[in-house]
């Protein structure tokens, strides 16, 4: 049995490493405008930017209290803006951030090491440019959320496809092996490694809420939204054994349901549907299983591999483990 | 802001607050929400909560109360307790740790509340008790029930990370 007492207090203090508490005339603000809704601007352009596939680290997200802001921050609405469709979603499962700074020769070696690792597939460089570029193309219409992103803390970044994606634990104990220590320490990565982030953690976090993981084992994303594509993702799932049931749900439909899921799972409908439209949310087969078999076999079953992208007319298979 | 010391109470245990309801919600953004709305009532207070021997209890004890009202209540969404700056990002967590964050945020409400006061507070059975104003019988089989659970999925973490 572990040491429940320390490792809770390693578990509190590292979760707080980097927080700071506002000024405490904040609070008194707080107080005064309990009631009035406010949408802080800069907090919807990260989670768009990490929706959209592009996460970034703390450097450039900004902490409370590195910027003043405005008392009333003006509600930024960037529904339509962020797309699900990043170029990275569906393609790869890890973002691997490089240090500012990091010379060519020790890229290449951090390049190296990931293509060594076994749960290593594929490993894509994206650099500053190229991901300022993409920023700029995905947010072309959003003028506003571009003013207040700054191209030159954008890290450069490794893309990384898995051969399958629950070893994205066995990814960041590779880089990142090494666990804290002292509370004040970063999480020591090797050098050159910022942040090991699983791309797919915000999908998760939202579009796949408590209420459907209790019947769902697997949520199947369709890459197009063709009538001829989505029967023939139906006809494969209907051929496999151990499928107990299958429902569809349109993106019109999940969007629409959205804000009701999110308040069941405790959280703001107001701070996380702006990042989301009927058109980035996408379509997708909820399957349940009848207990014949593993969820693991079932996606190998459907794709004949478990790697991202490898699944013909299936954006993502997210699998939801739960005890029988 | 007027002080009498609450600023530099504040100061001086955010951060462990924090960290402890943290332990409660699963989600940083979550425990900051409604550890600023304690210290927001506790500050409208102040000149009776300052004086209590452990204001910091209090503070604990109504944000311990907001975090379950939020599991428990869709009214608190109307509410909208507001953030104050721009969410932090998900903490990194050392990958040993990123299991037990998993193992306690599985556990229903109830049981993380007792393992987070009796294991993290470090507040004995009859005090978490009267804290969340349940018969210690209640408390005891929470922290068993809870302590088994977590067991039972970290051993289930650490195999399937070996194999």
């Amino acid at each position: 049995m572990i040491d429940l007492d320390t490792q809770l207090e390693r578990l509190a203090a590292e979760a707080t490493r980097d927080a700071v508490p506002p000024e405490p005339a904040a609070l008194a603000r707080r107080g005064r405008r309990r009631r009035r809704r406010q949408l802080a601007g800069s907090a919807l352009v990260v989670a768009a930017v990490v929706a959209a596939g592009l996460i970034l680290p703390a450097r450039l997200a900004g902490r409370a209290g590195d910027r003043p802001r405005p008392a009333t921050a003006p509600a930024t609405d960037v529904a339509g803006a962020a797309s699900l469709g990043g170029y990275w979603f569906g393609k790869t499962d890890a973002s691997v951030l490089l240090e500012e700074g990091v010379t060519p020769a020790r890229r290449q070696a951090i390049r190296e090491r990931l293509e060594d690792l076994d749960v290593v597939d594929q490993v894509y460089f994206e650099s500053r440019a190229e991901a300022w570029a993409r920023l700029k193309e995905l947010y072309k219409g959003k003028p506003e959320i571009l003013e207040r992103t700054d191209p030159a803390v954008i890290p450069e970044s490794f893309r990384v496809r898995l051969d399958a994606p629950e070893h994205f634990k066995r990814l960041l104990l590779a880089l990142c092996p090494r666990p804290l220590t002292k509370v004040d320490a970063k999480l020591a990565c090797i050098d050159g490694v910022e942040a090991v982030v699983d791309d797919k953690a915000p999908l998760k976090a939202v579009l796949v809420p408590k209420p459907w993981t209790a019947t769902t084992d697997v949520t199947v994303f369709l890459a197009g939204a063709g009538e001829a594509e989505r029967e023939a993702v139906r006809r494969r799932l209907a051929a496999l054994d151990g499928v107990a049931e299958v429902t569809y749900v349109t993106p019109a439909e999940a969007y629409r349901r959205l804000p009701e899921k999110l308040r069941r799972d405790g959280r703001d409908p107001g701070k996380v549907t702006p990042l989301f439209s009927p058109a980035s949310v996408p379509a997708a087969f909820h399957v349940a299983l009848d207990g014949s078999v593993r969820v693991g076999e079932f996606h190998r079953a459907l794709c004949g591999s478990r790697k991202t992208g490898a699944c013909a007319g299936i954006l993502l298979v997210l699998e939801h483990p739960r005890r029988r | 802001m007027a002080d009498d010391g609450f600023a530099a109470f504040y100061a001086g245990s955010y951060r462990r607050l924090l960290g402890q309801l943290f332990a409660v919600t699963g989600d940083l953004a979550e425990a900051e929400n409604v550890l600023q709305e304690a210290y927001v009532r506790a500050f409208a207070r102040w000149s009776r909560v300052g004086d209590y021997d452990l204001p910091e209890a209090w503070v604990r004890r109504v944000a311990i109360n907001l975090a379950a009202m939020a599991e428990r209540s869709l009214r608190r969404q109307a509410r909208a307790l507001l953030r104050l700056g721009p969410p932090p990002l998900v903490p990194e967590l050392s990958p040993d740790l990123l299991d037990l964050r998993d193992a306690l945020a599985a556990l229903p409400l109830g049981q993380r509340q007792v393992i987070v006061l009796h294991h993290l507070v470090g507040l004995p059975v009859e005090e978490v008790a009267r804290e969340l104003r349940l018969a210690p019988g209640t408390v005891k089989s929470r922290l068993a029930r809870g302590r088994a659970a977590m067991a039972g999925s970290l051993d289930h973490d650490r195999s399937e990370v070996t194999s």
